[in-house]
């Protein structure tokens, strides 16, 4: 709820008089119950994160005080960090930017659709209700080898066998890939429900005036999705850079270390490494890149808001 | 396709776009078709099976993926229930209370679905050790539920939001206290949104990977999604079998999709327009 909203709703409540006690006390029993569960299984481990990533040692047994020193490490010479920080941001760039250059597509496409719509729709949502072990068994049978199916298929067409997922620069392709048809449905769904809301006179009143397609889709289309499309890109960069079956159900993180993201290094840190604080330091850097980014995005639809 | 087209060119664009849509789903028609092919079809790369066989199944029913099913079925759907049942007191209370903290505490959920998993998993684990829900599905299913909430209590508040406080007035005035007009008046009345909060959980948690794999370790307690990733690990070359337990580990999101398919988009909206 926007703050314009939320006042104008205090403004149709009855005139403020102080409740009686126990009124006063009931939202919070409504919300103990949530409350209690998240303070338990995601604050206290959230700040007892923060607190590690400034200690030495293993989780049964956390040594000293470490002030920066863990941070100091991710960036130290030889630290995979800095590559997963890299990758995490060209993951996340181009699905969001996949995601919606197909979503978009799809989403014009079937509004114009009339007949089998539903079937239309049903069917592109597929990807993103499957569980992602079996995505990724899926795309791994198709590009697995020298002789697995993407191949022999490139094979009859005269190209060559690709090293879909032992090159490093095209098993990067294909997390992406891989990630962008798992979201895409979303923003597919988003901008279609969308699409449908934007009134049809525009259009008339355009054609009209003789804007042309190329126009109208300019200048009504995307400023009328402008809104749905930051919230959707927004919610695909946050699960996105989280993301972490896409890339570890598939990859590994390798080949040569060439698919590690932020949250795939931190995982192997913090059960396979020698410090947890290291592990712990690497998700805190994440976590504040996300937050940046959200408030980023958040002020950018507070422009689109505003007019 | 402009307005002006000709009727063929539109039917040429009807096709091209199903055409898409197959082609999007390719991976996963695959799993299923591979899932009943012989062996040698499979090595072939043969398109469509020369016979159709339930051999693969028969395999992996072996595999005790029946056992997996059941246990993502218990904790699937009591962490749903959990998250639901949360998720109406917190979104009630979100949106009829004006009290100071309630907006706090609703910005609060959205940072929280920020957070990466990852980042909370080693303390989870302590958390967790502490008190003895290591390995144990009721474990899970509190981690479900912390997992499903945030999202969940948005999209409640925003059906709650939907639905007229005059009709809980009128309730007040024949005497019944909150909790009730929340029981018997204001659930009721939002019980197609509710219907998608949970459909929404479930094949979230349905689907779940990490949490499952990293939470459970005994062989009779795991979830399909990481019996299967085992499956595949231990048996990379027999695609036969891994593409059959792939099949059944997807029926369970797919059919609750498909018979629920308005809630689950209804709830998916509700969730993205209040994110």
């Amino acid at each position: 709820m926007t703050a314009t909203s939320l006042a104008r709703s205090r403004a149709l409540l009855p005139p403020r008089r102080r409740l009686p006690r126990r009124e006063q006390l009931l939202p919070w029993g409504f919300i103990a119950p949530s409350a209690l569960i998240l303070g338990l299984i995601t604050l206290y481990p959230l700040a007892y994160a923060v607190v590690i990533s400034f200690k030495h040692g293993s989780f049964v047994a956390l040594t000293g005080f470490a002030g920066v020193d863990n941070y100091k490490r991710l960036f130290a010479h030889g630290s995979l960090f800095p590559g997963a920080l890299r990758f995490s941001a060209i993951f996340t760039f181009a699905t969001v930017a996949g995601s919606y250059a197909v979503g978009l597509g799809f989403a014009l496409a079937v509004h114009r659709v009339r007949r089998g719509r539903w079937l239309l729709r049903m069917g592109l949502l597929m990807p993103w209700v499957i569980p992602p072990v079996v995505s990724v068994v899926a795309w791994r049978w198709l590009i697995n080898d020298d002789s697995s199916f993407a191949n022999a298929a490139l094979g009859l067409v005269g190209i060559g066998p690709i090293g879909f997922l032992s090159s490093p620069f095209w098993a990067s392709v294909m997390v992406v890939l891989l990630r962008i048809w798992r979201t895409f449905p979303f923003v597919f769904l988003t901008l279609f429900a969308a699409r449908q809301g934007v009134p049809e006179e525009l259009y008339e009143a355009a054609a009209l005036d003789g804007a042309s397609p190329w126009e109208a889709f300019r200048r009504i289309t995307l400023p009328q999705l402008a809104r749905v499309s930051i919230v959707s890109s927004l919610l695909v960069a946050i699960w996105s850079f989280n993301d972490f079956e896409s890339i570890f159900l598939l990859t590994q993180g390798g080949p040569s270390n060439a698919t590690y993201n932020v949250v795939v290094l931190g995982y192997y840190e913090a059960f396979f490494g020698n410090d947890v604080g290291v592990a712990a330091a690497m998700g805190v850097v994440g976590l504040v890149l996300l937050l940046v980014l959200t408030g980023v995005l958040l002020r950018l639809l507070r422009r689109v808001d505003e007019p | 396709m402009s307005a002006t087209a000709s009727p063929l060119l539109r039917r040429a664009g009807w096709l091209l776009l199903f055409a898409a849509v197959a082609l999007v789903n390719l991976p996963v028609i695959f799993v299923v078709l591979n899932a009943v092919k012989p062996p040698a079809d499979i090595v072939s790369n043969a398109l469509l099976p020369h016979h159709v066989t339930f051999e693969n199944f028969r395999i992996i029913e072996r595999a005790s993926f029946g056992r997996f099913m059941l246990n993502s079925l218990i904790v699937a759907g009591f962490g749903t229930a959990v998250a639901v049942g949360a998720a109406i007191l917190g979104g009630y209370a979100l949106s009829r209370f004006r009290q100071r903290g309630l907006e706090a505490y609703s910005r609060l959920l959205l940072v929280v679905q920020m957070v990466p998993i990852v980042l909370t998993l080693l303390p989870l684990f302590l958390v967790l050790k502490r008190l003895a829900l290591l390995d144990t599905q009721l474990g899970l299913v509190i981690v479900y539920g912390a997992l499903l909430l945030p999202f969940s209590t948005w999209i409640a508040r925003a059906f709650f939001d939907s639905i007229p406080a005059e009709l809980e007035e009128a309730a007040w005035i024949d005497g019944c206290s909150r909790v009730q007009t929340l029981v018997r008046v204001v659930a009721p009345l939002a019980a197609p949104g509710l219907v998608s909060i949970a459909i929404l959980c479930f094949i979230t948690a349905w689907n779940e990977y990490l949490l499952a794999s990293v939470f459970l370790r005994s062989q009779e307690l795991l979830t399909v999604g990481v019996g299967l990733q085992l499956f595949t690990a231990q048996n990379s070359t027999q695609w036969g079998p891994v593409m059959a337990g792939a099949t059944v580990a997807m029926i369970p999101s797919a059919l609750v999709y498909l018979a629920f398919q308005r809630y689950f988009v209804s709830g998916a909206l509700a969730g993205a327009v209040k994110g």
